[in-house]
C-alpha cells in the first residue's frame, strides 16, 4: 500500500512534481527546433538534391574534384595551422609573463590582451588595411609581401584568437602545483630543466586545448578572410559565396559539413584533455610564487610592452581610421563617418538592433542557461534526461556559427514550417545567438552550481522551507558572480557575432557587425571601422558596468567570501 | 513498553538491481539516542535518508505514531538533520542560518530570539554576525546543530556529524551533543562508523552490515553479547580461535577442553569459531599453553601477542603491572579466561548467528 502511495505523491502541488523531469523535458523539447532540426535539415540538403532525391556523397565527391574548392580547403588548413602556431606561441609567452614572473604591472597586459575580445573579428582586418594595405602607413614592414591573402588572414586571426589562447593558458599556469617547483629546486635542477620537466608538462593540456580552440576558430572564421582575404579563398568564404552568391544551397551544406570536422575533432580533444586535467591537480596542491629573477622579469617586460603595443596599434588604428576624413589624403579628424550616410537609414539602426540583440540574448540566455544547468546538475530524477541534455548543451560547441546559421536558414525558411514566421525577425536572431554560445555559458553555470554543497537542497527541505526560498536566499546570491559573467559573455558575443547571423537578418533587423562587413564590401572602409568601433565602445561600456556591479553590489552580497 | 515514536517495517531500498537496504525492522523510542553503526557502504546513511524522506524507500513502511509517513516528502516530516558536510549556507550569517527554518513560521523578532537562544545553548554566543567561513569546524558543526534544532524537530538526524573534525574536538563535542540531547529530550538518530562514538553516546546501537541490521541493543549488550561474528569483530577487538564442540557443553580449543557454563546451540563435531575479548584473557599458573610472540607498551595497558599450541594467535590486554612476571619474547605462557565470556560462532563468518 505504501509503495503505491509513493508513486502517487498526490498532496504535492503539480509544479513541484513537474520541476525535475518536466523542466528537463521542456529544455530538451526546446533543443529540437533550435538545434537538432536545423542541423538535420542541413545534413539533408547535403545528401539530397533539390527535388528530394538521394544523391549520397555525390556533392562531396564533386567538391573534392573541383580544383578551386580543393584549393580553398588547402588554404584553410594552411592559414589555420600557421595562425595556431603563432597565436599559441605568443599566448604562451604572455601567460608565462603574467603567471610566472614578478613583472610589475603584469595585470595591465592581461587587460590589454582582453581588448580583442570586445571587437568583432573583422576589426583587425580593417585596421590591417590601414597599416599594411596599398595606402598603408607601414606598408614597408611587409617587405613587399601582399597583405590581402594569407598574410593578412594570419595576422588578423592571430590578433583575435590571442585572448582565447591566453585565457586557456593562463588558467593552466595558475593551476600548476607549486610544490613541484619547490621539489625541483631542492633537488638542484637548473631553471631550464625546471621549465622542461615541470613547467611544460604542467601546462601541456592547456597547450593542447588552446591549440585546438584556436585552430577551430580560425578554420571556421568568416570575418577576417572576408575583409582581408582578397582572392585567397577559404572554406567559410566559399560557403558564403555558394549560398549568397550562387544560391547553391546543396554545395553550401556539403562544405558546412566539412567545416564541422575539425570542430568535432577539437571538441573530442577538448573533452579528453578536460578529463585528464581534473586528475592532474590534487586537493593538496599549493600556489606557486616565483622567486625574483631580474633577467627573466626584464625579458618579460620587453615582451609585454611589444605585445601590448601591437594589440593597441591594431585597435587604435581602427579608431583613428574611423575618425579620419579621407584616408590618406585628408587626415583631419571628423565624426562624419559615424553618420553612415553612404547607406542611409541602416547605420545607427543597425547598431540599435545589435544592442537589442545583445541585450535580449544576455537576459534571456542567462535565465535559461542557469535554470537548465541547475536542473541538469541538481535534479535527482531522470538521470537519462539529464545526460541527454548535457550532451545537447555541449553540441553547439562543435558547430561553427556559419553552419548553425545555414541550418537555421534551411529549417526556418522552409515554406511548410509554421515556425517560419520567425524568419528574418529579431526573436530568431536571439534564439540563434543563444544556441550558438550556449555551451560555454552552460559549463560556467554548471561549474558554479556544482561548487555549492550537494546537501543544500536536502537541508532546505529538512528545514521545511520551499524550494524557491533556497534559490532566492542562497543559490542565486552565491552564484551571482558566475551569473554576471554569463550575462556579460552573452552580451559581448551577441553584439560582435557575424557568422551565425549573416544569413538570418532582414532589412529591418540588420546588425552592426553585418553592416560593418557590408560597408567594407562596398568600399566604405572608414564607416566600417566606425561601426566596429561602436561595437567595441558598447562592449567596453558594458564591461565597465559589469565591473562596477561586481565591485559594489557584490561587495555587499559577497563579503562572506573574503572574510 | 510505550508506543514507539517511529515504526519501520520491511523497509527495502533498491538502486536498479543493487539492494542497498533490506528487511529493515526497527522501532525508535521517544527520547532515546539511537546510533546506526557499521562500515562504509553498509546502508546506514541510506536508512537515515529514507527516514528523513530525502531518498524514499523502494518498499516497506515508516509510521510516526499512528500516521504513516512513508510517502511524506522531507519538508513535511518536521525532522531536523545535520549533514556530514554541515551544508551551512555560506552567504548567510550564523544567526540567519539558525533562523532559516523559522522563516514563515515565526515573526522576525521571535525568530531571532529563538535563534539566539539556540546559539547560547550550543555555546556560541557572540557568533551571530559571523559567517560560516569565519567559524572553525567544531563551531560550524554546532551552528548546524542549532539550525537543525531551531524548528523543534520531532526527530533529530545526525549523519556522521563528527567525522570531519579532528580527534580532540570530536571527543569534546561527543559529550556536548549527548548532554544537549538529554537536556532537550529530543529523539535522536546518529549515523557513525566509529564504534567508540556509538558506544559512548548511544542509548541503543543498531549495528548494520550489507544493507541489513545485524543486531540492536544497548552498548553493553552489543559489546558483551555480540550476536554475530561481524558484530563481535566490528565493535571492539576480539580474538577468533578455531574450535570444536565435543558435545553441547564441552569445547575444544587448541587441544584444551573447556567446560561451557551453558549448553551451546551449535552442532557438535563441526569446526566453529570461539571469540574472546583481549581484556578477558588472563595470565595464569596453568591453562592454555602459549608462546609469547610480542609485547607492546600502550601507556595505560600492556598488549601481548601469543601463539597457541595449534598455531592460532591471540591478543591480550593486561594491566601494566603484569609486565613484572612476563617471560622474554619466545618464552612460555599459560593463558586462562572465564568461559562466560566466550562467544561461539559458526565457522562460516557471515551465516546466521548463534550464541553459547
Amino acid at each position: 500500500m505504501s509503495s503505491l502511495a509513493l508513486n502517487l505523491p498526490r498532496w504535492r502541488p503539480l509544479w513541484q512534481g513537474l520541476s525535475d523531469r518536466g523542466l528537463l523535458l521542456f529544455a530538451l523539447a526546446l533543443a529540437v527546433p533550435t538545434l537538432l532540426l536545423p542541423l538535420g535539415t542541413l545534413v539533408e540538403h547535403a545528401f539530397f538534391d533539390d527535388s528530394g532525391r538521394w544523391v549520397g556523397f555525390a556533392r562531396f565527391l564533386g567538391y573534392l574534384a573541383d580544383p578551386a574548392l580543393q584549393r580553398s580547403l588547402r588554404n584553410s588548413l594552411w592559414v589555420s595551422t600557421v595562425s595556431t602556431l603563432i597565436s599559441v606561441t605568443l599566448a604562451f609567452l604572455a601567460a608565462y609573463s603574467v603567471s610566472r614572473t614578478l613583472l610589475p604591472g603584469r595585470g595591465l597586459l592581461r587587460l590589454v590582451l582582453f581588448l580583442p575580445l570586445m571587437a568583432p573579428s573583422l576589426m583587425p582586418g580593417l585596421a590591417l588595411v590601414y597599416w599594411f594595405g596599398e595606402q598603408g602607413l607601414a606598408k614597408g614592414l611587409l617587405f613587399g609581401a601582399e597583405l590581402y591573402g594569407p598574410v593578412g588572414i594570419v595576422i588578423g586571426s592571430v590578433f583575435w584568437t590571442l585572448p582565447l589562447a591566453f585565457l586557456i593558458l593562463s588558467t593552466a599556469f595558475a593551476n600548476a602545483d607549486g610544490r613541484l617547483f619547490e621539489a625541483a629546486r631542492v633537488l638542484g635542477a637548473s631553471p631550464f630543466r625546471v621549465f622542461r620537466t615541470v613547467t611544460l608538462p604542467s601546462v601541456r593540456y592547456g597547450l593542447i586545448g588552446s591549440a585546438v580552440v584556436v585552430f577551430t576558430q580560425v578554420f571556421t572564421d568568416f570575418g577576417v578572410p572576408k575583409v582581408i582575404g582578397g582572392q585567397y579563398n577559404v572554406l567559410p568564404t566559399d560557403i558564403y559565396k555558394q549560398v549568397i552568391g550562387q544560391h547553391n544551397f546543396g554545395m553550401g551544406s556539403a562544405i558546412s559539413l566539412v567545416l564541422i570536422l575539425p570542430a568535432l575533432l577539437s571538441f573530442a580533444v577538448d573533452r579528453w584533455s578536460a578529463s585528464k586535467q581534473s586528475a592532474a591537480l590534487g586537493a593538496r596542491a599549493t600556489r606557486y610564487t616565483p622567486p625574483p629573477d631580474r633577467l627573466r622579469d626584464g625579458l618579460a617586460g620587453v615582451y609585454a610592452l611589444l605585445l601590448s603595443a601591437a594589440v593597441l596599434a591594431v585597435m587604435g588604428m581602427a579608431v583613428y581610421a574611423s575618425l579620419v576624413s579621407y584616408w590618406p589624403y585628408n587626415l583631419t579628424l571628423t565624426l562624419d563617418n559615424y553618420r553612415f550616410e553612404s547607406v542611409p537609414g541602416t547605420g545607427w539602426r543597425a547598431f540599435r538592433n545589435s544592442l537589442e540583440l545583445a541585450f535580449h540574448t544576455a537576459c534571456f540566455g542567462t535565465v535559461l542557461v542557469f535554470l537548465f544547468a541547475y536542473f541538469t546538475e541538481k535534479g535527482r530524477k531522470g538521470v537519462l534526461l539529464r545526460n541527454a541534455f548535457r550532451l545537447f548543451a555541449m553540441l553547439p560547441l562543435a558547430i561553427p556559427g556559419l553552419v548553425l546559421g545555414l541550418g537555421y536558414v534551411f529549417y526556418f525558411n522552409a515554406p511548410g514550417n509554421p515556425l517560419n514566421v520567425l524568419y528574418g525577425g529579431m526573436s530568431l536572431l536571439v534564439i540563434c545567438t543563444v544556441v550558438h554560445f550556449y555551451s560555454v555559458v552552460h559549463m560556467t553555470a554548471a561549474t558554479a552550481i556544482n561548487q555549492l554543497d550537494r546537501e543544500f537542497e536536502a537541508a532546505n527541505a529538512m528545514l521545511g522551507a520551499p524550494a524557491w526560498r533556497l534559490l532566492r536566499k542562497v543559490t542565486l546570491p552565491v552564484c551571482l558572480p558566475a551569473i554576471l559573467d554569463i550575462w556579460f559573455y552573452l552580451f559581448v558575443n551577441g553584439i560582435r557575432t557575424v557568422s551565425a547571423v549573416i544569413f538570418l537578418y532582414a532589412t529591418d533587423t540588420t546588425l552592426a557587425s553585418v553592416a560593418s562587413l557590408n560597408l567594407d564590401d562596398s568600399g566604405e572602409t572608414a564607416e566600417a571601422c566606425a561601426m566596429a568601433v561602436l561595437i567595441v565602445l558598447a562592449c567596453l561600456l558594458v564591461r565597465l558596468l559589469h565591473w562596477l556591479v561586481s565591485k559594489f553590489l557584490l561587495a555587499r552580497l559577497q563579503h562572506w567570501r573574503h572574510s | 513498553m510505550t508506543e514507539p515514536l517511529l515504526r519501520i517495517r520491511k523497509l527495502q531500498k533498491r538502486y536498479g538491481q543493487a539492494i542497498a537496504l533490506d528487511r529493515i525492522h526497527l522501532d525508535v523510542q521517544a527520547g532515546e539516542f539511537l546510533c546506526f553503526l557499521g562500515p562504509s557502504g553498509c546502508g546506514k546513511t541510506t536508512l537515515l535518508r529514507a527516514i528523513a524522506g530525502l531518498d524514499p524507500q523502494s518498499a516497506g513502511s515508516i509510521h510516526q505514531g499512528e500516521a504513516e509517513i512513508s510517502a511524506l516528502p522531507a519538508e513535511k516530516r518536521g525532522f531536523g538533520i545535520v549533514f556530514q558536510s554541515y551544508a551551512l549556507f555560506p552567504n548567510l550569517t550564523v544567526l540567519d542560518n539558525v533562523a532559516y527554518g523559522l522563516v514563515g513560521k515565526l515573526p522576525r523578532a521571535e525568530r531571532e530570539a529563538r535563534a539566539r537562544e539556540l546559539l547560547a545553548t550550543v555555546g556560541l554566543e557572540g557568533f551571530e554576525r559571523k559567517y560560516p567561513a569565519q567559524c572553525s569546524g567544531g563551531q560550524q558543526q554546532r551552528v548546524a546543530l542549532a539550525r537543525a534544532l531551531a524548528p523543534k524537530p520531532g526527530l533529530l538526524l545526525l549523519d556522521e556529524p563528527l567525522s570531519a573534525l579532528d580527534a580532540r574536538v570530536r571527543v569534546h563535542l561527543r559529550s556536548q551533543i549527548k548532554a544537549l540531547q538529554a537536556q532537550l529530550g529530543v529523539t535522536t538518530i546518529m549515523v557513525t562508523h566509529d564504534q567508540e562514538e556509538a558506544l559512548t553516546m548511544a542509548d541503543r546501537i543498531v549495528v548494520m552490515n550489507r544493507g541489513e541490521i545485524e543486531q540492536v541493543g544497548t552498548p553493553y549488550e552489543i559489546y558483551e553479547q555480540p550476536r554475530t561474528r561481524f558484530v563481535a569483530d566490528f565493535v571492539g577487538a576480539m580474538n577468533f580461535l578455531p574450535a570444536r564442540l565435543r558435545n553441547a557443553s564441552l569445547l575444544e580449543v587448541a587441544g584444551t577442553l573447556i567446560e561451557l557454563p551453558q549448553p551451546a546451540s551449535l552442532l557438535p563435531g563441526l569446526p566453529i569459531t570461539a571469540g574472546i575479548r583481549p581484556e578477558r584473557v588472563r595470565l595464569a599458573a596453568s591453562g592454555l599453553p602459549a608462546t609469547l610472540l610480542a609485547r607492546e607498551f600502550l601507556g595505560s595497558q600492556l598488549r601481548l601477542l601469543a601463539r597457541l599450541a595449534d598455531g592460532s594467535e591471540l591478543q591480550l590486554l593486561l594491566p601494566v603491572e603484569a609486565a613484572a612476571g612476563l617471560p622474554e619474547v619466545g618464552g612460555a605462557l599459560a593463558l586462562d579466561f572465564n568461559p562466560d565470556y566466550l562467544r561461539l560462532f559458526p565457522a562460516e563468518p557471515l551465516s546466521e548467528s548463534a550464541t553459547a
